[in-house]
């Protein structure tokens, strides 16, 4: 039980001192897992990150499961991703209530006018790193234009385009296909 | 049953995503259409507050949805549950996990899935840019282009290329815009 919790509490602190996605709680991860608790080694790190972008679900939590049950097997996986999530309920849930209240404030309606293009920005810098890594030849970029595409053009669940393209993988591969 | 809707979606959102949190919103935005549970406009506050708040942005995004749904309950139930399929699935292929690195056919089906997630996030983005800088009542009478607001444009754009050229943390950028907002009124 002891175990646990230290599990649970050390990624509840990694978690609360992460901003941003998946990534950036590796350098934080680095330093509790490897440098302080030395848990786990470096390279196992890097190798639990390239095996989470393998595998479905949120890069954090997969990594944080991994080292969870690396340590303690199932119950040391739940342990790390509870206190992944954690600081997240806590905060989020506190600052919405307050959120709704403030909506209604000029200024903050500004704020967030502002904010709205930032965002999206944001989004757009998502994208061009996202293309960078995965756009590797013209076979990918068709399956980017044609999973945008009939996003504008239907109303679909991404999950499907998700699987289709799984498969369009396999097979362009299977078949050894030269784009 | 919304307790149980809500546990089917996020559940499902968590299977299906691969890659960092910022993958889950084209599952949140189809989520708005279908259930009309928020307005799709909703989400980029939603990025804001969960890049400017601690914690791995797609969990913050689940809470925050959740919250937004069916309150404190909505917000853990959400969150627990998108999280679920990692739980599961790590604990499932744990034992096989390093012969799985370097296995063909999965290595196969991600040359085939990144691109889509891409695809899919760039269908996201220009529909959230086309909320953000077009004057949408003014489209059946000016047309596309007489329709897009020049000034909040420029902001995008000069936005847009300060991220990648300086390549600052998020939350930098979410204050900025904010104060811009508020200075020029927005």
């Amino acid at each position: 039980m002891k175990g646990l919790l230290e599990i649970y509490f050390t990624f509840f602190k990694i978690s609360s001192v992460t901003f941003g996605g998946g990534m950036a709680m590796m350098p934080i991860l680095q330093r509790e897992i490897v440098q302080n608790k030395q848990w786990i080694t470096d390279e196992e790190v890097i190798d639990y990150y390239a095996l989470s972008q393998g595998l479905p679900g949120i890069l954090a939590i997969n990594v944080a499961s991994m080292i969870g049950y690396r340590k303690k097997g199932l119950v040391g996986d739940i342990a790390a991703s509870l206190g992944t999530v954690s600081p997240c309920i806590l905060i989020i849930t506190i600052l919405t209530s307050f959120i709704s209240n403030f909506r209604d404030i000029e200024i903050i309606q500004h704020a967030f006018a502002g904010i709205t293009l930032g965002a999206t920005a944001l989004i757009f810098s998502a994208i061009v790193g996202l293309w960078k890594k995965s756009v590797v030849d013209k076979i990918c970029l068709a399956i980017f234009v044609i999973t945008a595409a009939i996003m504008f053009a239907f109303d679909i669940s991404p999950v499907i385009l998700i699987i289709l393209s799984g498969v369009i993988g396999i097979l362009v591969k299977k078949s050894g296909l030269r784009a | 049953m919304i307790y149980l809707k809500l546990f089917y979606e996020f559940f499902i959102i968590g299977l299906f995503t691969f890659g960092g949190g910022l993958a889950t919103i084209p599952y949140l935005k189809d989520l708005a259409e279908r259930t009309g549970w928020y307005e799709v406009s909703f989400i980029t506050d939603m990025i804001a507050i969960s890049e400017s708040t601690p914690g791995p942005i797609g969990i913050n995004m689940a809470t925050y949805v959740g919250n937004e749904v069916a309150g404190i309950f909505g917000g853990i139930l959400a969150t627990v549950s998108e999280i679920l399929p990692s739980i599961i699935i790590v604990a499932l292929v744990s034992k096989f996990l390093f012969k799985f690195k370097n296995n063909q056919g999965f290595k196969h089906a991600f040359y085939g899935i990144r691109p889509c997630v891409a695809g899919l996030l760039a269908y996201v983005g220009v529909d959230l840019l086309s909320v953000a800088i077009l004057n949408r009542s003014l489209i059946s009478t000016v047309g596309l282009f007489g329709s897009i607001d020049i000034l909040k444009s420029i902001i995008f754009l000069a936005i847009f290329y300060s991220i990648i050229k300086f390549k600052k943390h998020p939350v930098t950028y979410i204050i900025i815009s904010g104060i811009i907002g508020i200075i020029l009124k927005l």
